[in-house]
C-alpha cells in the first residue's frame, strides 16, 4: 500500500516538474494594446463617419494574413489580420442591396488579439459601423466602439459584453436595448 | 474484499490530487493569453531600446521625445539605447486598414502562474501619425511607451497619457507627456 502511495506521489511530482519545465521555456505573447486614433462620443458621431452601417451575422473566417512589417533581433515582426465574411441582413446606411462584406480585424485567433477589441466570432449577430478602406473591404470604426452585439433581440455595446476590459464613452453605452428601438435610433441619427 | 475497499478509499483522494495538479499546472500554458496587468519587467533601470533603422523622421522624433519625457518623469524607468542588448523595439507601420494609430505588444515569460515581461515592441501607424503635429505624435508614442512599462488603458475622460483615444488624450486634454497619474502607476510597479 505504502509503495503504491509513494509511486503515485512520485508520478504527480514528475508531471508537475515536467509541466513547469516546459512552461519555463516558453515566451508567450500575451498582451497587445493599441491607441485608437479616434474616440466617438455617441451614435451620431459614429454614423456620420460610417461608410456602411449594417445589421447581420458573422458567417465565417475568409482569410488570416500574417504581414511581416519588419525584423528585430528575435526575427520577423508579424502583424496578424483576420478577414470575416459578414452576411448583411439590413443596411442602415450605405449602398443598399449589399448581401455580404468582408470585415477586417487586427489579430488572429490563438496568436494575438487586441485586448479591448477581441476578434469577432462566427455566429455573432451585430450592428457594425464600418469604414471602407478598399472596395468591398471594411474595418470597424474605432475598434470596439463601432460594434454592437445582438443577443436575444437585444443590443449591447462592447463595454457590456466585456465589462472591466472595454471602456466606452457613455454616449455609446447600450445595454439590452430592444433591437428595433436601437435600429430606429441609429436611423434617426443618420438623418440628424 | 475489505482490503480492496480500503485501497479504493485511499486511492480516490490521491487520484484526485493527481488530476488536480495536472489541471492546475498544465492549462496555464494556454490561459496565459488571458493574463493581463500586474506583470512587470524585472528591472526598468535601464530598459534598453532600439529604433528601427528605416523609421521615418517624424516617428523617430516622436519616440525620441517620449523617451526623454519618460526618462525625466521621476520614475525608476530609464530608457537607454542599445544596438545589441535591447528588449524594447520601436518601429513604424503604414496601415490604412485599421483604426489604431499606435500599438504595443509585450512578450511575457511565465513559470507556473508567475509571469514577467521580457520583451516589447511598439509602433506608430504613420498613416495617421504623419498627419499629426509633433506633440500629438508624441502623445501616441508616449502612450505606447506607457504600455511598454505595463501601464493599462485609461478612459476617454481621463486627462492622462494612458487615455486610449488620441482625439481625447491630445485633441481634448492636450496631454502628450506623462502626467502624475501615469507616473504614480510606474512608481507603484517599479518604485
Amino acid at each position: 500500500m505504502k509503495v503504491r502511495v509513494v509511486m503515485i506521489i512520485t508520478m504527480a511530482s514528475c508531471l508537475a516538474i515536467l509541466c513547469s519545465a516546459s512552461m519555463s521555456m516558453q515566451d508567450l505573447t500575451t498582451e497587445v494594446d493599441v491607441s485608437w486614433a479616434k474616440g466617438y462620443a455617441g451614435i451620431e458621431d459614429l454614423s456620420a463617419e460610417s461608410d456602411l452601417i449594417a445589421v447581420g451575422t458573422v458567417k465565417k473566417i475568409v482569410e488570416v494574413t500574417d504581414d511581416v512589417v519588419g525584423e528585430d533581433r528575435r526575427g520577423p515582426i508579424i502583424l496578424y489580420f483576420t478577414d470575416f465574411a459578414f452576411s448583411v441582413e439590413r443596411v442602415l446606411k450605405g449602398p443598399q442591396g449589399i448581401r455580404e462584406v468582408i470585415v477586417h480585424q487586427t489579430g488572429a485567433a490563438g496568436r494575438e488579439e487586441i485586448r479591448d477589441d477581441p476578434l469577432l466570432e462566427c455566429g455573432d449577430k451585430c450592428v457594425l459601423f464600418l469604414h471602407e478602406y478598399e472596395t468591398g473591404k471594411y474595418y470597424i470604426l474605432g475598434g470596439p466602439q463601432g460594434r454592437f452585439q445582438i443577443i436575444d433581440n437585444e443590443v449591447f455595446s462592447m463595454n457590456n459584453i466585456l465589462p472591466g476590459i472595454i471602456s466606452l464613452h457613455p454616449g455609446l453605452d447600450v445595454k439590452g436595448m430592444e433591437k428595433a428601438d436601437f435600429l430606429e435610433s441609429v436611423i434617426a441619427s443618420i438623418g440628424s | 474484499m475489505f482490503s480492496r475497499i480500503r485501497l479504493i478509499k485511499w486511492n480516490v483522494p490521491l487520484v484526485m490530487l493527481l488530476v488536480l495538479s495536472i489541471f492546475l499546472l498544465c492549462p496555464s500554458v494556454t490561459s496565459a493569453y488571458t493574463l493581463w496587468s500586474g506583470y512587470k519587467w524585472d528591472s526598468v533601470d535601464p530598459l534598453y531600446y532600439l529604433m528601427e533603422n528605416y523609421i521615418g523622421y517624424r516617428t523617430r522624433a516622436a519616440f525620441s521625445g517620449s523617451i526623454y519625457d519618460w526618462n525625466i518623469a521621476g520614475t525608476p524607468a530609464d530608457f537607454e539605447y542599445s544596438a545589441s542588448d535591447y528588449t524594447v523595439y520601436l518601429y513604424e507601420v503604414f496601415r490604412d486598414d485599421v483604426a489604431w494609430d499606435g500599438m504595443t505588444e509585450r512578450t511575457l515569460s511565465c513559470w507556473w502562474w508567475w509571469c514577467k515581461v521580457v520583451y516589447a515592441k511598439a509602433c506608430l501607424n504613420a498613416v495617421y501619425t504623419d498627419d499629426y503635429g509633433l506633440n500629438e505624435r508624441e502623445s501616441v508614442s508616449g502612450h505606447e511607451l506607457g504600455h511598454v512599462l505595463q501601464l493599462g488603458e485609461m478612459d476617454w475622460d481621463d486627462p492622462v497619457l494612458m487615455n486610449q483615444y488620441t482625439n481625447w488624450r491630445f485633441g481634448y486634454w492636450g496631454v502628450f507627456t506623462p502626467q502624475q497619474d501615469d507616473i504614480d502607476g510606474v512608481n507603484y510597479l517599479y518604485g
